[in-house]
């Protein structure tokens, strides 16, 4: 609600393009043994308000596919590798992603840091090369730990930096997400996601509101 | 073609199910609902700044539990579903325990490991809720036979990937039960 107010004052007081929508997001996992897993995720963006909140027009944007593999490099630590592909305006994407991944466990929360690089080609776009830095909350909302059949809090910032030809710039990303626990293999989450871009474009920066709903699924040895 | 695809991905999730496996769960509980014979014994604890009560559940049955501050550190108190006092156990670094037990316990867990970090100490108390309550209000945690340290550490032995246990050491230091603990998918915060 505070990223809908923050998006909504600043398209009034300054008249920057908001574009919103939802966003379906699948995330499967396969856990192959102790150490390696499979990640397989399906991400769709379904813009509804292009321009200004009243101006509705709902429009296909987006599909993205991706298979990452990790590996467990500690208790808390994982690197990952992967490939995603993007359908967008009758154009492929690629992407090609490594990232590291640490969780550290506090009373009643848990904090995921990310570090990720990923480089996409296309035949319409010059190569892009990002580098993300993600920091996730998980806060139970019942007693200081997360059981089944309770819900979590999940709020979220990411700073992204990108270089395409030389041109450098910035995206900040802020979510929110309430999730429910039914087991250690299978959550649902629904929540919003607001990504201010172009920090550093002369165009000026763009916004995104993003209404997301997730599910996280595990197959395999769950233990 | 795109649309039945953004479709059946916006609505697969649709029919989830929760796994049947071993289900704990700890919630808070209003104090009016806690047995009077536990609220009468966690008034013998002195300087409680802050803490709730909960109720932990799991096929075993029914415990409450108050967590919180007391005395400067991280206290949980647990109870039967009558309200009677089980066991109080208090988190501590490991300047707080007595030199001969900490070198004790340090000198157990080099032999078998490596590498080894401490994330958690837990000094055990149990007995009578009075004489526990007064222990845990002194400002030096007094150690006797009764007492139990429980230690959570982040261990590696040469060509095995780094583990989590849970050790249990009796009063003297010495090693009474261990068990590996197993985290959490961390698939919501990695992806």
């Amino acid at each position: 609600m505070v990223l809908l107010f923050c998006s909504v004052v600043l398209v009034g007081k300054s008249q920057i393009a908001l574009e919103s929508g939802v966003l379906p997001v699948i995330n499967l996992n396969y856990k192959v043994n102790t150490n390696w897993r499979l990640n397989l995720k399906s991400e769709n963006r379904l813009a509804i308000w292009e321009g200004s909140p009243s101006a509705f027009s709902p429009a296909y944007e987006l599909s993205d596919l991706s298979v990452m593999v990790s590996r467990k490099t500690g208790v808390t630590s994982t690197v990952a590798g992967g490939y995603l592909l993007r359908y967008r305006s009758g154009e492929l994407y690629h992407r090609f992603i490594v990232q590291f991944s640490m969780v550290r466990k506090y009373r009643g929360v848990r904090l995921g840091h990310r570090l990720s690089m990923d480089h996409t080609m296309s035949s319409v776009e010059r190569s892009v090369f990002r580098l993300r830095y993600r920091l996730t909350g998980e806060i139970a909302l019942e007693g200081y730990e997360l059981d089944q059949k309770e819900w979590y809090l999940k709020p979220g910032g990411e700073l992204l930096q990108s270089l395409q030809t030389g041109r450098y710039n910035l995206e900040g990303r802020l979510t929110t997400n309430l999730g429910y626990y039914f087991s250690d293999s299978n959550k649902l989450e629904f929540g919003v996601d607001y990504r201010l871009g172009d920090w550093l474009t002369t165009g000026g920066v763009s916004q995104n509101l993003w209404i997301k709903f997730e599910w996280y699924y595990q197959f395999g040895n769950r233990r | 073609m795109r649309w039945l695809f953004v479709f059946l991905c916006f609505f697969s999730s649709v029919g989830l199910q929760a796994q049947h496996k071993k289900v704990e769960k700890e919630y808070p509980v209003a104090k009016e609902k806690v047995p009077d014979n536990a609220i009468t014994c966690l008034g013998y604890f002195s300087c409680i700044q802050s803490g709730k009560w909960l109720v932990e559940e799991n096929e075993a049955g029914q415990h409450f539990e108050f967590k919180g501050k007391i005395n400067g550190h991280f206290t949980s108190v647990e109870f039967t579903s009558e309200g009677t006092f089980l066991d109080a156990e208090v988190e501590v670094r490991l300047s707080e325990i007595p030199d001969s037990i900490s070198t004790a316990i340090k000198k157990l867990l080099n032999i078998r490991y490596d590498k080894i970090r401490i994330r958690k100490i837990q000094v055990q108390y149990s007995g009578d809720c009075s004489e526990v309550a007064l222990k845990i209000g002194q400002n030096r945690l007094p150690v006797d036979l009764d007492t139990k340290f429980e230690i959570v550490a982040r261990v590696k032995k040469k060509g095995v990937s780094s583990s989590e246990y849970e050790f249990l050491f009796s009063a003297n230091g010495e090693l009474e039960g261990y068990a590996v603990i197993v985290s959490r998918n961390t698939d919501i915060l990695d992806y």
